[in-house]
């Protein structure tokens, strides 16, 4: 069945700044955000069509744009391997490359607080799977259980993995503070 | 609680979402009153929650929503990479598990459990009724002169019975079975004086066939068979087989053809009469079997001695036609292959007479074939 366009458009611009803010933010960065959230809006245009609405289409779409950016965390874990382990590899001397580290973090575009600032910066300097825990909880105010059924990962996880990757923005956010100053 | 007691540190994340029990929360409240350091530490997080919690919400550019809208109105491209999906993953599965099986099958001892168990189907079927030789059901058109004898060792056969049979023999009427053992006998005679030869041929192939039966009897002999049949025997054995032929009148044509497996060294045994008068096909794996099938083939009472054949590295397969009106038929197997899902197909073809003069009398035309032990199930294809 084709979806029904002006209909997607719609729903894309009322919930086009949820979708883009969660992308940055779980990217830690505006360029690869960007990416993610076009493609959670192309994977949705997809699925349109058999949407019959039985969640609200926030939740809908805010599911699809997680399981993106799993997909892309899973390929990017990959290619790091392989191009650790390749004798081939021209960067082996250069450290893998940072999700969050190539381009500026979102705070400076969107806030010129330097506290905000340096809490964007240590935050999209932590693992991706500790940045999206605390964008989960901490930023979108995601229950325990939501987040566990988002992460696909046990709740007594979700605890552990919250608690360490708070203390772990904690360090960050220390450290970048004492080099700033 | 002093500054001494243990830290809860790794409490403060479950006490800043309000997810401790109430004993929990409230030992972590007295400690952070008597600790400066976990206190300043939850400070810490809360300060950062609250930053976090203010984060802005970004707005996407209208570019963002202009590339989603030109992506989806673009009908989709056609992809002509190859992917690495499940029917692909499933495909290179099923051909490792193919090379694997054929690699296990190369490397497989014979007699294994498998293949006792088709020994006994092969036992059962043999078993079944078969129709009964001519020296039972009928007897030859004259009264045989020579009787065959029980099998003489073959190495203690002197060469002046041999002689002394031959000219017995050369004044015999055709008689049906009763020259086949003999013929048999005649030739394991002649094989006893290229001893030595014959044992090389068993050094080098490992092959324990002690002499090819001759079964076969034809009006006349062919000169280019018989060069054939002469092959890897000492020039003394050939003429002496040469001559016994010659006075016996006998065609070794049947045992001779050169055998598809390393230029003969593995025999066969192809012919036009045999005490087996309906169509069968054999598989013949034991000695055992081996022993049923050539009392059966011979006719004779009592059974004679089958030609020896290491069942351990080798077995027999087989086409008998039936039987046929007239001569000019005959059997052959044209070659083995082995396929998946795993069987051993067996290529025959019948060849019919290609002339309208053909001798009148009834013919039985068969072909076996020693080939390498296989435990895989044998299947026939007439071709």
């Amino acid at each position: 069945m084709e979806p029904d366009k002006a209909a997607f458009e719609s729903l894309m611009r009322q919930t086009g700044p949820m979708i883009y803010t969660l992308a940055i933010r779980l990217t830690g960065n505006p360029a690869d955000g960007q990416d993610l959230a076009q493609e959670t809006f192309i994977k949705a245009y997809k699925g349109f069509g058999t949407f019959r609405g039985e969640s609200a289409a926030g939740t809908w779409l805010y599911r699809i744009c997680v399981n993106e950016w799993k997909n892309r965390v899973r390929y990017e874990k990959r290619r790091l391997f392989w191009r650790h382990v390749s004798f081939q590899s021209k960067e082996k001397d250069s450290p893998p490359r940072d999700l969050a580290a190539a381009d500026p973090p979102l705070d400076i575009n969107l806030e010129g607080s330097d506290r905000q600032a340096l809490v964007q910066k240590a935050l999209g300097r932590l693992e991706p799977q500790e940045r999206a825990i605390l964008v989960m909880r901490d930023m979108e105010d995601k229950p325990y259980e939501e987040i566990s059924a988002l992460l696909d990962i046990p709740l007594g996880t979700v605890k552990s993995r919250l608690a360490r990757s708070r203390e772990r923005l904690r360090q960050l956010f220390t450290a970048l503070g004492k080099t700033a100053l | 609680m002093s500054e001494t007691s243990p830290h809860v540190a790794d409490q403060l994340s479950g006490f800043i979402d309000n997810q401790l029990d109430e004993t929990e929360r409230s030992a972590v409240e007295t400690h952070l009153q008597g600790c400066e350091e976990c206190r300043h530490r939850y400070e810490e997080l809360t300060q950062l929650r609250t930053t976090l919690q203010d984060a802005p919400v970004a707005t996407p550019p209208e570019s963002f929503y202009e590339g989603v809208l030109a992506q989806i109105e673009k009908p989709p491209a056609r992809r002509f990479a190859f992917s690495f999906g499940l029917p692909a993953k499933a495909l290179a599965s099923a051909c490792i598990v193919t090379l694997g099986f054929y690699i296990a099958r190369e490397v497989r001892q014979p007699n294994t459990p498998k293949a006792s168990m088709k020994f006994d189907q092969q036992k059962a079927r043999l078993a079944e009724p078969q129709p009964a030789p001519v020296i039972q059901n009928s007897p030859p058109p004259q009264p045989a002169v020579v009787q065959p004898p029980a099998p003489p060792p073959i190495a203690s056969q002197p060469s002046s019975q041999l002689k002394s049979e031959i000219a017995a023999k050369k004044t015999a009427p055709p008689a049906a079975v009763n020259d086949l053992s003999a013929e048999s006998e005649l030739r394991s005679t002649v094989d006893s004086l290229s001893k030595t030869q014959r044992k090389g041929a068993v050094e080098r192939n490992d092959f324990l066939i002690v002499h090819p039966p001759v079964i076969a009897r034809a009006p006349s002999a062919s000169p280019a068979a018989s060069g054939k049949a002469t092959q890897g025997l000492s020039g003394k054995s050939a003429r002496a087989l040469a001559d016994a032929k010659a006075k016996a009148s006998v065609d070794v044509r049947s045992v001779a053809k050169e055998s598809p497996f390393s230029s003969g060294e593995l025999p066969e045994w192809r012919g036009t009469f045999s005490g087996i008068k309906t169509f069968r096909t054999v598989a013949i794996r034991t000695p055992q079997e081996w022993g049923r099938l050539w009392q059966d083939h011979t006719g004779s009472q009592p059974a004679s001695t089958p030609p020896k054949v290491d069942f351990n590295t080798y077995m027999i397969v087989g086409v008998y036609a039936g039987e046929k009106p007239s001569g000019g038929y005959s059997m052959e197997i044209l070659r083995t292959e082995e396929t998946f899902p795993p069987a051993l197909i067996v290529f025959y073809r019948e060849n019919r007479p290609v002339s309208a003069s053909q001798t009148a009398v009834s013919t039985q035309p068969f072909h076996l074939w020693v080939i390498p032990q296989s435990t895989l199930p044998v299947k026939y294809k007439k071709q």
